[in-house]
């Protein structure tokens, strides 16, 4: 679904991201993880059609980002680590205004409105403005978003931040029902108890680079997540 | 340092961006800018000097020349309470929520603020009063004497007026917070609020007839409730000590005052306006589905509707456009052309109509910013498949919804003032409304060049952005031409209208070819 191929993204002078490459199949679930500064965020900017990128390729479902933006977004879905959304917007006006980019059947969207939104106990707030959310609250409404469009890859940097227990526990749920449903998930975060319950692959980057991949199984055949990341980045 | 001298430098670090001269600029941009602001100060002073000459000998030929001074205070003074009140909405209420979280006093917040709009206003008393008495006592060559004491009188005279227009700030802040829609009743006063000053303004000749005509009247008030300008006019035309420490006294006593008043309604008033209308409980509704195009439109109307500040810099134009309009209608014919000091008997009213609602587009442009605008939700259409042209046109149909359907009805009532034939009517309105279109595009190309997605305020945005200055002048610049261009070639009225025509057409055909190609690149590399 999503394949990454000798990424390389620099800003000036400097190396941001170093040659990279990541396949993540339909129905698996990614995990990325790595410092402050490591270059997460750049990778997810590059896949998403934030930030152009010099050197190498990434495809979603055989769709290159760089020759065909329009088709790769339409079949994925981002959610930022800061959730920015038009605060000027009530948060059911901001929901249909996603949906109508995204030509959302009318019945369809309402009903994973209604129950993205009920999930997420934000339902009898979305006809307020969003300036009047909390943080949580505006996580939660990328969320939803996000999910509305039913997209095959959902690309996420740090989507629990922000989120209360019930609200992660949720998210955690949904993101493994729609990984059986065949969807595909990249995403992010700095969690790694939550990363290595969640995911079937990881990678782990430094510098730019990657430094371990694979399968969740092979990475924790030495110790917990949270020791191989400490063994490999420990000492950076 | 105290609580109070470290707010003070961080506040005057911020609100006169002096972090930015820190910046990386190169010594000749730096050396341009100090430059600049030279040359601009120095015309403003000069421009002030000359209004005070002028002033000085229309009230020296009835005797009255003892009034200029005064005038000029209560001139500063209006100036000074109008801007603070207009400031004090973002700066006096417009918090950081950190900042109380920190072991400073309520009262410590709010006399830094206090403090910095009193420097602010300084800026304002330096460029009225100061030339103006200069000027003043040169013409009636007063000694030493009258400069020390007009010193004084300038030192303290911010203080007052400040304090006044923070209250009045104050009020409308505690009315604001009070009422559910926000953005509209502040958007509404602000505009009652000008249009009163642009009365006054526009009638200013009216109004010093009338004060010589009633001058015993004046002196009444004065002596009754203008007591500060009458201490004012003492210390100058008197040099009186003792009303010198009156003024001083007042001055000083009124902004203790205020903060020791408000101190305590000030954090109740910021936490009131903090809080958003969260009571209503979302009740599902029939959605209708839309295009892309009439979604990213929709998206554009409720951003520009929901900024306060947009509204104002953007719709000025056409809305007084439109009272000078309902005025051609009531009042007086030759109202606009009054207010622009043009001579209506040297070009056909026809045209003088299209230059003068020509002038108006490029400042109802909301497209030089209008990339800028979307600030950091920019990440927003970037990572959804809409194709950027939609964008661009989004925001171009914007412009044309806010400018358009105002500037028709202004045509039209401008049509029926001055009798113009209905070919005379449209051919106004489809020049006008192809300008509007050029001049969207213009301001859309001039943001993608210079835009600003990192602005801390709107204010920053709309008002002090490069990409508005420009969005702005360039295409008054080219207008001026096009009149110059009528005035050279003598040509015929038909002939001049067609040839702009055929000239905007091929503006509008060029622009659309740089967004379509460099328009969609540099847009596609920022972020």
């Amino acid at each position: 679904m999503l394949k990454i191929i000798n990424l390389t993204k620099r800003y000036g002078d400097k190396i941001a991201v170093d040659n990279i490459s990541i396949e993540v199949k339909p129905g698996e679930i990614f995990g990325f993880v790595g410092h402050n500064g490591a270059g997460k965020t750049t990778t997810i900017k590059c896949i998403v059609g934030i930030l152009a990128f010099e050197e190498g390729n990434i495809s979603i479902d055989g769709a290159s980002i760089k020759d065909e933006p329009i088709k790769c977004k339409e079949m994925m879905a981002y959610i930022p680590d800061n959730p920015d959304i038009y605060e000027n917007l009530t948060g059911i006006q901001y929901l249909n205004f996603v949906s109508d980019i995204y030509n959302v059947e009318k019945n369809l969207r309402r009903n994973l409105i209604d129950k993205y939104s009920k999930e997420f106990e934000i339902y009898e707030n979305l006809d307020n403005v969003i300036s009047s959310y909390s943080h949580g609250m505006k996580q939660k409404l990328a969320v939803i978003s996000a999910l509305v469009h039913s997209p095959k890859l959902l690309v996420l940097d740090e989507p629990f931040v922000g989120l209360d227990p019930k609200a992660q526990f949720k998210l955690k749920e949904i993101m493994e029902n729609l990984c059986n449903e065949g969807m595909s998930i990249f995403f992010s975060s700095h969690v790694l108890a939550v990363v290595e319950k969640l995911c079937t692959k990881i990678a782990i980057i430094n510098k730019g680079k990657i430094v371990r991949i694979g399968s969740v199984e092979d990475i924790t055949k030495e110790g917990s997540l949270e020791d191989v990341f400490m063994a490999t980045l420990g000492d950076e | 340092m105290s609580k109070l001298l470290l707010l003070l430098k961080v506040d005057i670090i911020r609100t006169f961006s002096l972090d930015k001269l820190k910046s990386n600029k190169s010594k000749i941009k730096k050396i341009g800018i100090v430059i600049i602001a030279l040359l601009l100060a120095i015309s403003l002073l000069s421009q002030v000097g000359m209004y005070t000459y002028m002033g000085t000998n229309f009230f020296m030929k009835y005797g009255l020349e003892k009034y200029v001074l005064p005038l000029i205070y209560f001139l500063c003074g209006f100036t000074i309470f109008y801007s603070t009140v207009y400031r004090a909405k973002s700066y006096l209420f417009g918090c950081d929520d950190n900042i109380f979280a920190m072991p400073i006093k309520p009262s410590v917040i709010l006399a830094s603020k206090v403090i910095v709009l009193t420097i602010l206003s300084y800026v304002i008393t330096t460029v009225i009063f100061v030339p103006a008495f200069i000027t003043y006592g040169i013409m009636l060559k007063l000694g030493i004497m009258y400069y020390v004491y007009a010193f004084l009188a300038y030192i303290f005279m911010p203080f007052l007026p400040t304090v006044l227009g923070c209250i009045f700030g104050y009020i409308i802040g505690y009315f604001t917070s009070k009422v559910n829609n926000k953005k509209i009743f502040e958007t509404i006063l602000t505009y009652a609020t000008i249009l009163i000053i642009m009365y006054l303004s526009f009638n200013v000749q009216t109004l010093a007839l009338k004060f010589v005509n009633n001058v015993e009247l004046v002196n009444k008030i004065l002596g009754s409730v203008g007591f500060l300008i009458n201490s004012f006019m003492a210390i100058i035309s008197r040099y009186s000590f003792k009303d010198l420490l009156i003024y001083i006294f007042t001055n000083i006593v009124s902004m203790v005052l205020f903060i020791a008043i408000f101190k305590n309604s000030y954090v109740r008033i910021l936490q009131n306006l903090k809080v958003e209308n969260t009571k209503k409980k979302y009740i599902e509704k029939e959605h209708k589905s839309k295009s892309t195009l009439a979604t990213l439109v929709l998206k554009e109307l409720k951003m520009y509707f929901s900024i306060p500040i947009y509204i104002l810099n953007t719709s000025f134009g056409v809305v007084i456009m439109l009272f000078a309009s309902i005025a051609t209608l009531f009042y007086d014919k030759n109202i606009l052309f009054k207010m622009m000091e043009i001579d209506v008997t040297s070009v056909p009213i026809y045209l003088l109509l299209i230059g003068v609602i020509a002038f108006c587009i490029p400042l109802s442009s909301t497209t030089d910013c209008g990339i800028s605008i979307e600030g950091k939700n920019f990440w927003i259409l970037k990572t959804m498949p809409i194709k950027i042209k939609d964008v661009f046109l989004s925001k171009i149909i914007l412009n044309m919804l806010i400018v358009l359907p105002l500037m028709i009805i202004d045509i039209i009532i401008f049509g029926i003032s001055f009798k113009l034939t209905i070919v005379q009517v449209l051919t106004v309105i489809a020049l006008t409304s192809i300008l509007n279109l050029a001049c969207s595009m213009f301001g859309l190309i001039i943001n993608l060049k210079f835009p600003r997605l990192d602005f801390i305020s709107y204010t920053h945005v709309v008002k002090q952005s490069f990409s508005v200055f420009l969005g702005i002048f360039v295409p008054l610049i080219v207008l001026l031409g096009l009149g110059a261009l009528y005035v050279a070639l003598k040509l015929s009225i038909d002939t001049y209208i067609l040839i702009v025509f055929a000239l905007l057409l091929a503006i509008i055909v060029l622009q659309y070819n740089i967004l379509k190609s460099w328009g969609i690149r540099k847009f596609n590399s920022l972020n």
